[in-house]
């Protein structure tokens, strides 16, 4: 086909170079604004403390957005931690530690890996919406994790334990390196893996994978106990950030965690989504609270332009 | 239809097992005598006739906010306690699970099982305030527990007003700062019947304290990580806070663990209220400065008492348990009002 | 002067030039063909008058006004109307309230008058002479009827343009004729009518005059009656064609792939051949003989009930296509965008996606070295594609098969199976597809081809397996291998001849 290019105006680039930078131009003009209304929110203990704040939103919304790229959704993350938080917290409390700090953090992980594999294993074996099926681990999770504690918060815990949550190397709070690393692994896992391709093909068009020979079962189990360990990694840094797991933790994360995962660019039909683009998306949502926290802004006003930026994010970040 | 069939029985045993399970958590049903069971709002109809059978026994309905809560539990529990002082009274404990429809409905069908008297802890204060009125229009006794409706409906109150404890502790705060200095407020879900009262009891004690100034008033909706965000954040500003006054315990153990990592602690004033467990220990510790403790049992029993009270045509009247400031001073004493005895 | 007139029309897509200066004119109560090989411009023309797209440069002319339409509701208003290759009916809705979406008769209160909504698509059906019941929901409607419907719904609004998109394409013969009369009644009642299509015999039957295009470029319009069909298909690809089949004699080989009692209720039933190195096996049949099902069994992606597969004299069990894949088979799928392709993502993807384990270098993917072999494919397949991270969406129907091909081909299968491998593409590319094939069995390859275009079977195979209704009803090879002969097979009820 002959081709010819168009003399494209340089308006029209910038718009175009514009959309495609959406939410990171968004997330840029956000913190122009807040540190012009408060110089203290640039300085860099404000941006430890919202990486670290934002961290806990950030790691789930990594599981949630290999799950959103299979064309999926994991609405069980918020009470998976919690069953995770309260279990591994049960171990290790000072008047009674029952195991070594490293074995109940793995437990923990397990108990986090065990919901997502028997949420895929559910969604693939039953061919149900995983709608459904992560629906129904959110109030079973939840569930266990009231009675396991009869309704109280599990507290007083080992100080080793904490130090996942509240501790500090070089003066960064850890929970920010455990972000890092997780950031890391699942960009590696998506770009530059088997795996990764085929997260993007079964979300691109299920049949044709499997048609392509892609074990769309596998990758689907992946994506769910992926998105679990991710669960209870957070309920295990929070509650040693809070010394304290209660069975109530975590209630509602999984709207932040697909806020900032579709914030991110993922398209909830699946086979579109970037881990950076769903960090951003995390670092926004964390940002407005922050921002708006610190200029001190009335609760009331807090959620109403909250709403406002987000939606103004998702629509500079919309395509055509 | 092999996977079927054992479908079927998994889900059968499943609801089996929810039976007996059932009996000990919601609603639940407890009765001194071995009585037939009639805790549902289905076995309603039979309700009357086992009711005029044995004239003696009285039937008391109870719906509670939510039982996963643990004031709830202690409110039922504290109920539960009383009742072993008399033989008579059968009383049926329900969970609304927080929503005001749901607490709406349990009133109506005591109405029709026509219970000797109702103890309700509203979801929400303005919401249920019909249907309590349509209770006590029905001739049903009707004692609101810990929190109230709106207006008077013919209820009758027992509790800790909030205002009361907001007062205490925003009056301990006060004293403290020798009744100057910068203090945040950390609320509970905005319109929450505790926190407005708490707030106002604020209020009232600042008014005697012109040179208080509120610096940051924010709602944390009771969570403690969502208050020990909040305080970063504050801290960040650089704006001087010399104590953080929190509507309950969980957000003012969130704001001391913000203000602990900040390495602030000598240098602000953190109090709450409710006197949870972990509370006590944090001020034993001498890490919190205060809580307020409302006591839960002296609630769940004096709703009880009234409740057989009113059912027996006596008199009852508004009761109010104060609130009790514990401080490192006396704050062994609370740890054992704060549990039920075994 | 015409009735419609397109002069000068230009359009471009991200910079690259869909149509140029294209002048077409086209009058009250003749059908006007328009044809090209697919990405020629055909339906982003028909797509600027239809008001779906905007020109970049040229004017469009009504009864000798210019218009300029901002959206399909200016072109309806403008009594053009569109009829769109891949229907859009609301299925749960009736026909009735299909037809009038949008402008339902309501009655005095502001409610929907359903009685007037039926009885004004009864006329509507009478006075054009369709005979389906306004009150049936349209998802049981055939494909040929939703038709009906959508020409119904055109004339209802008083359309003097009506613009047809390969309506043919997946209708039967029976329903075609139908489809036929009416577009002629609607002709005689002065209206112009645009057909776009891609069948040769068709259009000769129906069209006044022909349009020809080609790459975006005007190549003429013609009255029907001094063209042929070579003289067209000429003007279409730009050359004279004298054998689009190249097909060469290669000596077969040994047995690669046997089936022997291959058997799955409903579908098909003791089924039994052999394949051999360097063949090239047709599979004919009607539509539902059970071919696409037999070739998707054989490749795992259903199970049978009974029968054995051998490769190269051992028997293989094949649960899914990875075990297809290990015992080197490549299927190449009748529907590409349902099991072929992932439109969301870029060419070099889909290409390289049945490969990986070839990049795979400890767990990482070698980007550097599956960029050079994607590129390598590209050149080789001849996919017209500016980069391979162009979605493969943007792609024209030819080179996305051309990508499924170089899919298939990363993982150097010995045998292929090809169903429909020319479907729905343009005879650029079907040339090129039965070169590679001719190639593939030149290079000791085996191939399947399952297709419903006797030419194409006769053309290309060494050997033919006819089915009929799930029995294998003939294996025709040499001079056997002609139309009658696959007809009479195909239309055999009895499986009598293996």
């Amino acid at each position: 086909m002959a081709t010819k290019q168009l003399a494209a105006s340089p308006v029209k680039k910038v718009a175009g170079n514009l959309s495609k930078y959406g939410i990171y131009i968004a997330f840029v003009v956000m913190c122009v604004f807040f540190s012009i209304f408060n110089p203290l929110f640039l300085t860099p203990g404000n941006i430890i403390n919202i990486v670290r704040q934002v961290s806990f939103n950030a790691i789930l919304a990594m599981g949630m957005t290999m799950v959103i790229i299979t064309g999926g959704i994991d609405l069980s993350v918020g009470s998976v931690l919690a069953l995770a938080a309260v279990i591994t917290a049960s171990f290790v409390k000072t008047a009674n530690p029952l195991l070594p700090v490293p074995v109940a953090l793995l437990i923990g992980l397990l108990i986090g890996a065990a919901c997502g594999l028997f949420n895929g294993y559910v969604i693939t074996k039953g061919k149900l919406a995983p709608f459904i099926v992560t629906m129904v681990m959110m109030t079973m999770a939840r569930g266990a994790a009231q009675l396991f504690t009869k309704g109280r918060p599990v507290t007083g815990l080992l100080e080793s334990f904490d130090f996942l949550g509240a501790g500090f190397i070089l003066r960064i709070p850890v929970p920010i390196y455990i972000l890092a690393l997780v950031v890391i692994i699942s960009h590696f896992i998506l770009s530059c893996t088997k795996t990764g391709r085929y997260i993007y093909a079964v979300g691109g068009n299920e049949q044709a994978a499997a048609a392509s020979g892609i074990k769309v079962r596998r990758v689907k189990l992946v994506v769910y106990t992926f998105s679990g360990v991710m669960s209870a990694l957070v309920g295990i840094i929070l509650t040693a950030r809070l010394n304290s797991a209660s069975p109530v933790l975590g209630n509602g994360y999984e709207l932040d965690a697909i806020a900032a995962t579709v914030i991110g660019g993922a398209s909830m039909d699946g086979g579109k989504g970037k881990v950076i683009g769903t960090l951003v998306g995390a670092l926004i949502i964390g940002t407005i609270s922050n921002g708006l926290d610190i200029l001190n802004v009335s609760a009331y006003w807090q959620q109403i332009i909250k709403g406002i930026i987000i939606l103004v994010a998702v629509l500079l970040d919309k395509k055509d | 239809m092999k996977t079927r069939k054992l479908l079927a029985l998994a889900l059968s045993a499943v609801m089996a097992s929810a039976l007996f399970t059932g009996c000990g958590s919601t609603p639940s049903s407890s009765a001194p005598a071995p009585a037939p069971e009639s805790s549902s709002a289905a076995s309603a109809p039979e309700a009357e006739p086992s009711s005029t059978a044995d004239k003696e026994e009285i039937v008391i309905g109870c719906t509670l906010q939510n039982l996963s809560e643990e004031f709830m539990t202690m409110l039922k529990g504290a109920m539960e306690i009383k009742l072993k002082e008399y033989d008579n009274v059968k009383l049926v404990v329900n969970d609304a699970e927080s929503k005001p429809d749901k607490q709406a409905s349990q009133l109506d069908s005591f109405v029709a099982q026509k219970v000797d008297a109702v103890i309700i802890s509203p979801v929400d204060a303005d919401a249920l305030a019909p249907a309590v009125k349509s209770v006590v229009d029905a001739g049903i006794p009707v004692i609101t527990c810990s929190a109230d409706v709106t207006g008077d409906m013919g209820q009758v109150w027992v509790g800790s007003e909030n205002e009361n404890g907001g007062q205490i502790e925003a009056e301990f705060v006060a004293e403290q700062l020798g009744g100057k200095g910068n203090v945040a407020i950390l609320r509970g879900p905005l319109g929450a019947f505790a926190e407005q009262g708490r707030f106002k009891g604020y209020e009232a004690a600042f008014a005697n304290y012109p040179d208080i100034k509120i610096v940051f008033d924010q709602t944390a909706n009771w969570q403690r990580e969502e208050a020990m965000a909040l305080v970063e954040n504050w801290l960040t500003t650089g704006t001087q806070i010399d104590a953080i006054l929190c509507q309950n315990d969980g957000m003012a153990l969130g704001a001391l663990e913000a203000v602990k990592a900040a390495g602030k602690k000598d240098e602000i004033i953190i109090a709450g209220i409710d006197a949870i467990q972990d509370a006590l220990d944090s001020i034993k510790a001498g890490e919190l400065d205060a809580t307020c403790f409302q006591d839960a049992i002296g609630q769940g029993e004096g709703a009880l008492e009234m409740a057989v009270k009113a059912a027996n045509g006596e008199k009852i009247e508004r009761n109010n348990i104060p609130f009790e400031l514990v401080t490192k001073d006396n704050v062994d004493g609370y740890y054992s009002r704060i549990k039920l005895p075994e | 002067m015409a009735y419609l007139q397109l002069q000068g029309i230009s359009k471009f897509f991200h910079g690259v030039r869909a149509l140029n200066q294209v002048s077409v004119e086209i009058e009250r109560g003749e059908i006007h063909v328009l044809i090209g090989e697919n990405g020629a411009g055909k339906s982003t023309l028909m797509k600027i008058v239809a008001g779906l797209y905007q020109q970049d440069e040229g004017t469009i002319l009504l009864d000798g006004q210019e218009v300029r339409f901002g959206g399909p509701l200016d072109a309806i208003q403008h009594h053009i109307s569109m009829i769109h290759q891949e229907l859009m009916p609301i299925p749960y809705l009736t026909v009735a309230e299909n037809i009038f979406l949008g402008r339902e008769p309501l009655n005095k209160a502001g409610l929907l008058d359903k009685k007037k909504l039926i009885a004004q698509a009864e006329e509507l059906f009478q006075m054009i002479g369709i005979d389906i019941d306004p009150r049936t929901e349209m998802r049981r409607l055939s494909v040929a009827q939703i038709q009906l419907v959508e020409i119904a719904k055109a004339v209802s609004f008083n359309s003097q343009v009506l613009i047809m998109d390969e309506p043919t394409s997946a209708i039967s013969d029976k329903e075609i004729e139908k489809l036929y009369k009416l577009i002629f009644k609607l002709k005689a009642d002065g209206v112009a009518i645009v057909f776009i299509s891609h069948k040769l015999d068709e259009i000769f039957r129906v069209a006044d005059k022909i349009t020809v295009l080609r790459d975006g470029d005007f190549i003429g319009t013609k009255p029907a009656s001094e063209l042929d069909k070579d003289t067209l298909i000429s003007m279409m690809i730009g050359r004279d064609l004298t054998n689009i089949y190249y097909k060469e004699p290669v000596p077969i080989g040994e047995p690669v792939l046997e089936v022997r009692n291959l058997t799955k209720a409903g579908l098909f039933e003791d089924i039994s051949f052999t394949l051999h190195q360097n063949e090239i096996l047709g599979i004919a049949g009607l539509m539902g003989a059970g071919r696409t099902e037999l070739v998707e069994t054989i490749f795992g992606m259903r199970s049978a009930d009974s029968g054995q597969i051998l490769i190269k004299g051992k028997e293989v069990s094949i649960k899914c296509p990875t075990d297809a894949q290990k015992n080197g088979l490549a299927l190449i799928p009748e529907d590409r965008k349902k099991l072929g392709l992932d439109l969301k993502d870029s060419t070099g993807f889909n290409i390289s996606l049945c490969d990986l384990n070839e990049f795979n270098r400890c767990g990482m993917i070698d980007k550097k070295t599956e960029a050079a072999r994607v590129d390598d494919m590209i050149r080789e397949m001849n996919v017209k594609v500016t980069s391979r991270k162009s979605p493969v969406v943007s792609l024209s129907g030819g080179n996305q098969q051309k990508v499924v091909l170089a899919k298939w081909l990363m993982t150097a299968p010995d045998i292929l199976i090809m169903d429909e491998p020319t479907r729905g593409i343009d005879i650029g590319a079907k040339t090129e597809i039965y070169k590679l094939i001719t190639k593939l069995a030149q290079q000791g390859k085996s191939v399947i081809m399952v297709s419903s275009e006797l030419p194409e079977v006769i053309g290309m195979s060494d050997r033919v397996l006819v089915l009929c209704a799930g029995h294998l009803t003939g294996e025709l090879t040499g001079e056997q291998i002609n139309q009658q002969d696959i007809m009479r097979c195909a239309t055999n009820q009895v499986a009598s001849v293996h």
